[in-house]
C-alpha cells in the first residue's frame, strides 16, 4: 500500500465519470504526467508515479480502453503464462495480477502452459501470443540455463528463479534469503532436526530454497543430514510432500521440523503426519513458502513464507506497461522483499480466522 | 513493433475501419478495396496477428475459458481438466477471469479482443435473457441448465445422498452454506434439491440456517459464514457447503471454537478437489465428475465451431456426481 495516498475526493456530480484532469488534480501533476504514468513511460519519478496510483485508487479512475486502444492500435489485453492453476501459489498469484491490471486499464488473460517446454518456449519467443501487448511467463519445464539463452520476442516479464543473465526484465523472489528465513525460524524455536521436503536435482527455484536451508543450518552450526533432505519431484501436488513425509518417517530417521519448499506440498505432509497421530507443532513443526491463502485454513494453520507475491505481482504488470510503452534499456531485475507469517504449526499464536 | 490496423490502411490507401470490416468479414465491402488490404495484410506481415490468420484459415486454434475466480480449488481443477481436453484437440486455452460478473461474462461470450474460435463459460452472471448474446460459439458450463449448449453437473442426487448421509449418522439440524436468493442459481437450485432431501428424510428445515455468503464462495466467505452461525447460539449439528473453499473456510472456523469435527459438527463440500482430500480432517465433497464435464463442453464446442449440427440431449448429460465419504462426517480411522 502507498502510504502518502491522498484524500479520496468524490466528483462533483457522482454520476460524471471520473477523468484523467481529476487524478492530475488529486495527485497535484499535470494531465500529462498522469497519462505518462498510466502509458508506462519509464522517465517518471517513482515518488510521482505512486501519487498518482493512489489518485487513480482513491478516485476509482478507470483508463477508457476502448479510447485507449483506438489510439494506440494495443489490445489492452496482457497473457500471464504459468505452468498449473490448480497450485495453490499460482491461483494466488493470477488473481493479483488481475487486479494489478486492472488499476492500469488492463484485461489479463491466463495461458497455463501445463508445464511443456515447447509452450513455455513458444510463449517466450512470440509465436503464441494471441491478441495480447505483452506477456508475464513463469517458466516451469525450461530450466535457467535455457531461459537464458531464448531470444524473448516483444514486452515480456519473466517470473521464476533469478537469472545470471536475463533476456528479459524479471520481477524474482529471493528463493535463497526467503528459505534461510524460514529455516531459522525453526532453529530459534528450538529444533534441530529439521526435515527439507522439495529438492530437485533440476536446480532453480528448488536449488535455490535448498541452499538457503543449508545456508541457515551451516550459520548455526547444525550439520546437515543428507537422509533429512528429500526429493519431490512434482512441486505442484499435495500428494507430492505427502509421498515424501511417508518416505521421511519410513527411513526411521528422527526429526522435529519439516521445511517444505512449497505449501502444496506441507499441505501434504501435513496430513501424512496427523494420520501418524504426530502433533503439529508439539511432535513436528511444519513451514511452508508461499504464505498461500489456504495457509491460514489448514489444520493447523500453516507457518510460510511470503515470498512478496503482492510486490511481484505489481513490480511485474509495472515492468511489462513501461515496456509496452516503449521502454527498451537493458533486462532490469526487482527482488521482492520476503515475510515470515508464523503460526500455529511452529507454536505461532492462534488467530482465528472469522 | 507489431504492425497496426493503421500501418495496413495507410498502405492499402483506405480507412482503418475498412480494414477492420474486412478482417472481420464483413459484408458490403468492394472486391477491389478487400483485394487491396488482403494485399497490404500479406505485405506487412500483419498475417502474424491471429486475426489475420483466422482470415486465412478460418481459426485461431484458440479457445476462451471464463471462470470466476482462480484462487477457488474447483475452478483452478476444472480449468486444468479443460485444458488437457482441448490439449488433446490441438486447442490452445485462454483462462478469463470474470469475478462471476456478468459484464466481464458478456464481454467474453462477445469475444473479446478477438481471436477466438470459441468460449467456453462458467457463468455466475449471465442468465437466460443473455442467451443470443454469444457473438462466437459457445458453452456453458455449471450448474445452469439454460437454452443452448451446457456442460451440465446435476448436483440434485448427490445434494440427497448427502443429507440422507447425515441423517443416517444421526444429524437432524443441518445448515447449508451458499444458498442464494438468485432464481436459477447454482445456490438457488442446490439449495432447492436441499429442501427436497429435507423433506424426504423427515426433516423440518430451519430457514435460519440457509445462509448467503455472497457471490464469492472462497474459504473466507466460508468461515465468516459459519463462524455468525456458529455464534449465534442456534443449533447446528452438521454443515453442507456448495464448494470445497467453503467447507474449509467453515471447517476452520468451526476448530477455531473447540468443535470437534466431525463430533459436534459434521462438514460437507463440494467438488471433491485436491484440498478435500488432502484437509485435515479429511473432507467428504460430492465429486462433481470434472473430467467429465470438461471433456463434454470441449467436445460441444468444438462441434460448434466445426458448425456440425447440435448433440441431442444426451450429449449434455449431467455428468456422473457421488458423494465421497471422508473423515468430516465419519469420523477419523473409518474412511
Amino acid at each position: 500500500m502507498i502510504a502518502d495516498a491522498p484524500p479520496a475526493r468524490a466528483a462533483a456530480d457522482p454520476a460524471r465519470p471520473v477523468t484523467m484532469a481529476d487524478v492530475a488534480a488529486a495527485a497535484g501533476v499535470s494531465v500529462k504526467t498522469v497519462s505518462n504514468v498510466l502509458a508506462g513511460h519509464a522517465h517518471v519519478r517513482p515518488g510521482t508515479r505512486d501519487r498518482v496510483l493512489a489518485a487513480v485508487d482513491a478516485l476509482g479512475y478507470r483508463v477508457n480502453p476502448f479510447a485507449s486502444r483506438l489510439r494506440s492500435g494495443r489490445t489492452g489485453v496482457i497473457a500471464f503464462a504459468l505452468p498449473h492453476l490448480y497450485q495453490p501459489y499460482f491461483g494466488d498469484l493470477a488473481e493479483r495480477v488481475i487486479a494489478e491490471g486492472e488499476r492500469r486499464g488492463l484485461a489479463v488473460v491466463i495461458e497455463p502452459t501445463d508445464a511443456v517446454a515447447a509452450v513455455e518456449r513458444a510463449v517466450l519467443t512470440g509465436g503464441r501470443r494471441q491478441q495480447v501487448d505483452g506477456a508475464i511467463v513463469s517458466p516451469a519445464a525450461l530450466g535457467p540455463a535455457e531461459v537464458e539463452r531464448l531470444r524473448v520476442e516483444g514486452p515480456v516479464v519473466l517470473l521464476g528463479p533469478r537469472l545470471g543473465a536475463p533476456p528479459a526484465d524479471q520481477a524474482v523472489m529471493d528463493d535463497r534469503g526467503a528459505a534461510r528465513t524460514a529455516v531459522a525460524h525453526l532453529l530459534a524455536t528450538g529444533r534441530r532436526r529439521i526435515a527439507a521436503i522439495g529438492a530437485t536435482p533440476r536446480g532453480g527455484s528448488a536449488g535455490l530454497r535448498e541452499a538457503g536451508y543449508r545456508d541457515a543450518l551451516a550459520a548455526a552450526g547444525v550439520p546437515v543430514d543428507e537422509a533429512l533432505v528429500l526429493d519431490a519431484p512434482d512441486w505442484d501436488r499435495r500428494s507430492s510432500g505427502a509421498a515424501a513425509a511417508v518416505r521421511l518417517l519410513g527411513s526411521g530417521a528422527p526429526f522435529d521440523a519439516v521445511f517444505c519448499f512449497n505449501d502444496a506440498m506441507a499441505f501434504g505432509a501435513l496430513r501424512v503426519l496427523a494420520s501418524r497421530g504426530l502433533r503439529v507443532p508439539d511432535d513436528v513443526a511444519v513451514v511452508g513458502f508461499d504464505d498461500t491463502e489456504q495457509a491460514r485454513f489448514s489444520t493447523p494453520p500453516l507457518t510460510s513464507v511470503d515470498p512478496g507475491q503482492e510486490q511481484i505481482a505489481r513490480t511485474a504488470v509495472e515492468l511489462l506497461v513501461e515496456r509496452i510503452g516503449g521502454y527498451a534499456g537493458e533486462p532490469r531485475v526487482v527482488v521482492a522483499e520476503h515475510r515470515l507469517a508464523v503460526r500455529e504449526s511452529t507454536g505461532g499464536p492462534r488467530t482465528p480466522v472469522a | 513493433m507489431a504492425v497496426t490496423m493503421q500501418d495496413v490502411a495507410r498502405r492499402a490507401a483506405v480507412s482503418a475501419k475498412t480494414v477492420s470490416r474486412v478482417v472481420n468479414d464483413e459484408p458490403h465491402i468492394s472486391p477491389d478495396k478487400r483485394a487491396r488490404v488482403l494485399a497490404a495484410i500479406d505485405e506487412l506481415g500483419y498475417r502474424l496477428n491471429p486475426a489475420a490468420r483466422t482470415l486465412r484459415t478460418g481459426r485461431s486454434g484458440v479457445i476462451g475459458l471464463g471462470l470466476p475466480d482462480l484462487r477457488e480449488p474447483y475452478y483452478a481443477e476444472l480449468a486444468h481438466a479443460v485444458l488437457q481436453q482441448a490439449g488433446r484437440r490441438g486447442l490452445t486455452v485462454l483462462v478469463d477471469p470474470t469475478g462471476g460478473d456478468r459484464d466481464r461474462e458478456l464481454a467474453l461470450l462477445r469475444g473479446r479482443g478477438g481471436g477466438l474460435d470459441g468460449v467456453l463459460l462458467y457463468a455466475l452472471g449471465v442468465g437466460a435473457q443473455d442467451a443470443d448474446a454469444a457473438a462466437l460459439p459457445a458453452v456453458l458450463l455449471g450448474e445452469r441448465v439454460e437454452p443452448g449448449a451446457a456442460a451440465a453437473v446435476d448436483a440434485d442426487p448427490a445434494v440427497a445422498a448427502a443429507v440422507a448421509h447425515l441423517v443416517e449418522t444421526g444429524r437432524r439440524r443441518i445448515a447449508v452454506l451458499g444458498a442464494d436468493p438468485r432464481p436459477g442459481s447454482p445456490g438457488a437450485r442446490r439449495t432447492a434439491a436441499f429442501r427436497r432431501a429435507a423433506r424426504e428424510a423427515g426433516l423440518d428445515v430451519d430457514e435460519a440456517l440457509l445462509v448467503d455468503v455472497g457471490p464469492r464462495w472462497g474459504r473466507q466467505a466460508g468461515a465468516d459464514a459459519a463462524a455468525r452461525l456458529l455464534d449465534s447460539g442456534l443449533p447446528v449439528d452438521a454443515l453442507v457447503a456448495h464448494t470445497d473453499a467453503l467447507a474449509l473456510g467453515a471447517l476452520r472456523a468451526a476448530l477455531d471454537r473447540g468443535l470437534r469435527v466431525p463430533e459436534d459438527l459434521a462438514v460437507v463440500g463440494s467438488g471433491d478437489t485436491e484440498d478435500a482430500r488432502y484437509a485435515v480432517p479429511s473432507l467428504t465433497s460430492i465429486a462433481q465428475g470434472t473430467s467429465e464435464v470438461a471433456g463434454t463442453a470441449v467436445a460441444l464446442l468444438e462441434d460448434r465451431i466445426e458448425g456440425r449440427p447440435p448433440r441431442d440431449d444426451g450429449a449434455r448429460a449431467a455428468a456422473a456426481v457421488e458423494l465421497r465419504l471422508r473423515e468430516s462426517t465419519l469420523g477419523v480411522g473409518v474412511a
